[in-house]
């Protein structure tokens, strides 16, 4: 499945060939946004000869410019500065990359290919047609590839050590997830191989533009065609760019909120779907703190229910995690270099929505937990905090309101009972499902390429069109589908358009 | 199969006058009220008691951080956090205002707990990134690691 490590010259492009939009543009084909989605497109549409405008309304970061997961990243590369969330009871933080290359210059850059179980239940429940699995995880292969997917060379990090000393003194599954990573030279810092680094410069080179600083505010449809996008630039002065097929890739949240600005009904923006987490502060011993990355090893003893990983763990996000029982916790902070964060991850049964109102620029979201998600969100934390001992933690720090500080077996009975979601630090980072993709009426917003339905000339193609959330991290199967949608696409000559 | 179209030249569609009006309202609502003078007196109070050690000068960088995040929150949450910040700013206008914001904040309320969870979030994400030796009333620590391992 994994290339060795890489040490993959970056793919930089000229910062001259990426464009300011104007106030007037066309091209054959737009695709709007430019993350895992918009640049696999960009490259396939772009190779095949067609004329490629992908506009991003966000700025070029080059890779490495800014701190990973610090606060100046989150201004400059996260859409609302970070500061996102999913209204209802808990609300649910959630993050979303608003950059050139999207989620994927900021991601942890995780790989998982998408299960095979949860490619055969998502032909069948939702029909997908002409939708075979085996052509996909073909798809996953030149993705791997392409993205330099690796192991890290050399040693793990502490933080990484602390999940797998842990699940192996519980006898649980872990392993090391690769990433699309370069190490030029054996460094343990690799090099991401996001969308900026790969499949954008790719597109670029076969003739794609990229216009950055250009949001979509609205397609211009009549009769089930849009023929024209109205825009706002950086500047806020608005513009407009006509084409002849549009695909639509901002992302989970976004995209059905401009199809919903622009008018298309269906079953647009009302399946949510996620991973929550929970997560706690580990203190140990020894300093093990790594600020500007994430470890490596997940634990997949529960999957696809519960999955347990690491998140950054800079100061700053330290106190966070400490902050809902501040009261009691608030020593702790002063040693952050032996403290580490990590997560309990579910795969939920709730559902979200994304709904526009008229006027308004942003849309609403909302997500509510079933019993059981908050169930598993429960048992997630307390085996969680189990494992963190056993890996030597001396104090754990669950991160919800009345939390009690955890330092035996006996203090995770008084946890659990403590454990309540609507008092949680929820979060995710995993959107996906709000256009979900088949001929399922009634439960699919496009077809099984991604032509919304009712249109004939409106594709999505991004993590929206994932039926369900994959219970695995999601961004190798929203490139591995894009990849598959765009060569449709070519091959069929744009369809009914 | 596809014609690649030729990239000279530019076709603009016209907005009609109705669409134009509405574009004009869209953005009067939208235009921005700035955050820092509703939320900062709230902020800066909850700092000062979350905070008493943390300096003057610090904690107003703090608030401003604060203010400009909220100032790019997405449209209906920063509504709501503006309205919550208009009551509490009010609260704190009026003598003993801000024993009753305490005690409103320390309210299992839904919507207003989200309103000082915000403040803080922000701010202490912002003071222990720029300033990772601070203590946890705001004071700088001096041997922060040797604490750890003492501790330990
Ligand atoms: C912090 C974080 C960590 C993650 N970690 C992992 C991981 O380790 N492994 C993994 O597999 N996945 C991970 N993910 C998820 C992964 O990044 C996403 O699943 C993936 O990027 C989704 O691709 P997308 O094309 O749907 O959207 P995105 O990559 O989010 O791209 C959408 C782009 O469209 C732009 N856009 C939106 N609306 C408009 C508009 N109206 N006009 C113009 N442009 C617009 C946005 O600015 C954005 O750049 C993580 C995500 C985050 C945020």
């Amino acid at each position: 499945m994994t290339v060795s490590p890489a040490a993959v010259p970056p793919a930089t492009v000229p910062p001259a060939a990426v464009l300011r939009a104007t106030a007037a543009m066309d091209a054959d084909v737009l695709i709007i946004g430019s993350g895992a989605g918009g640049a696999t497109t960009a490259a396939v549409l772009a190779e095949a000869g067609l004329d490629v405008l992908v506009v991003e309304e966000g700025e070029w970061v080059e890779q490495g410019a800014l701190v990973p997961f610090s606060l100046e990243q989150m201004d400059r590369q996260y859409r609302a500065g970070g500061v996102t969330v999913a209204l209802g009871l808990p609300s649910i933080a959630y993050t979303e990359g608003r950059c050139a290359g999207g989620g994927t210059e900021v991601n942890s850059g995780l790989y998982w290919r998408p299960p095979g179980d949860v490619l055969q239940r998502w032909r069948e429940q939702f029909r997908i047609v002409d939708f075979d699995p085996d052509e996909l995880l073909a798809i996953a292969d030149e993705v791997e590839r392409d993205i330099s997917v690796c192991p890290a060379p050399g040693g793990y990090t502490e933080p990484s050590e602390v999940l797998r000393r842990g699940a192996d003194a519980l006898g649980w599954r872990n392993g090391e997830i690769p990433r699309w990573m370069a190490y030029p030279n054996d460094q343990p810092h690799g090099q991401r191989q996001s969308m900026t680094r790969t499949y954008l410069p790719r597109a670029m080179r076969a003739g794609a533009r990229l216009a950055v600083g250009c949001r979509v505010d609205r397609l211009r449809c009549g009769a089930g065609r849009a023929s024209s996008a109205d825009t706002t630039l950086a500047d806020g002065t608005p513009g407009t760019i006509t084409f002849r097929h549009v695909f639509v890739c901002g992302g989970a949240i976004q995209s059905p909120a401009l199809l919903q600005r622009s008018g298309i009904r269906g079953h647009i923006g009302r399946t949510l779907a996620v991973h929550p987490t929970v997560k706690l502060a580990a203190r140990f011993p020894e300093a093990l703190n790594v600020p500007d990355d994430v470890p490596v090893h997940q634990v997949k003893e529960f999957a696809p229910h519960l999955s347990f990983g690491g998140s950054a763990s800079n100061p700053g996000l330290v106190a966070l995690s400490l902050l809902d029982q501040w009261a009691t916790f608030q020593q702790a902070v002063t040693q952050w270099q032996h403290i580490s964060v990590y997560y309990a991850a579910i795969t939920s049964e709730g559902l979200g929505r994304v709904r526009s109102f008229p006027r308004m620029k942003d849309p609403v979201v909302t997500y509510g937990l079933t019993l059981r998600d908050r169930a598993l969100l429960r048992s997630g934390l307390a085996r969680l905090a189990l494992l963190m001992l056993e890996a030597g933690a001396l104090e754990v720090y669950p991160s919800f309101k009345g939390a009690p500080s955890v330092r035996n077996r006996r203090d995770l009975a008084t946890m659990q009972q403590a454990f309540s979601a609507t008092r949680a630090s929820v979060m995710t980072v995993h959107l996906c499902s709000t256009v979900p993709m088949g001929e399922l009426e009634g439960r699919t917003g496009a077809d099984s390429f991604g032509l919304v339905h009712g249109c004939s000339n409106i594709y999505v193609n991004d993590a929206s069109l994932l039926p369900t959330a994959p219970g695995v991290n999601p961004q190798a199967s929203v490139m591995a589908f894009a990849i598959r949608n765009a060569r449709h696409f070519v091959a069929s000559g744009g369809r009914r358009a | 199969m596809f014609s690649r179209s030729l990239k000279v030249g530019t076709t603009t569609t016209q907005r009609t006058g109705g669409d134009a009006i509405s574009q004009l309202r869209f953005h009067l609502l939208m235009r921005q009220v700035p955050a820092l003078p509703v939320v900062g007196s709230f902020a800066e109070r909850l700092l000062a008691a979350d905070l008493p050690d943390l300096t003057a000068a610090k904690r107003r960088e703090v608030v401003g951080f604060i203010a400009h995040r909220v100032d790019a929150l997405p449209s209906f949450t920063r509504f709501g956090v503006l309205l919550l910040g208009t009551v509490f700013r009010t609260l704190l206008a009026v003598p003993g205002g801000w024993g009753v914001a305490r005690l409103l904040i320390a309210l299992p309320l839904p919507l207003v707990a989200e309103y000082p969870r915000l403040m803080r979030s922000l701010g202490f994400a912002y003071v222990w990134e720029h300033w990772p030796a601070t203590t946890p009333t705001g004071d700088v620590a001096v041997a922060n690691a040797a604490i750890g391992e003492a501790a330990a």
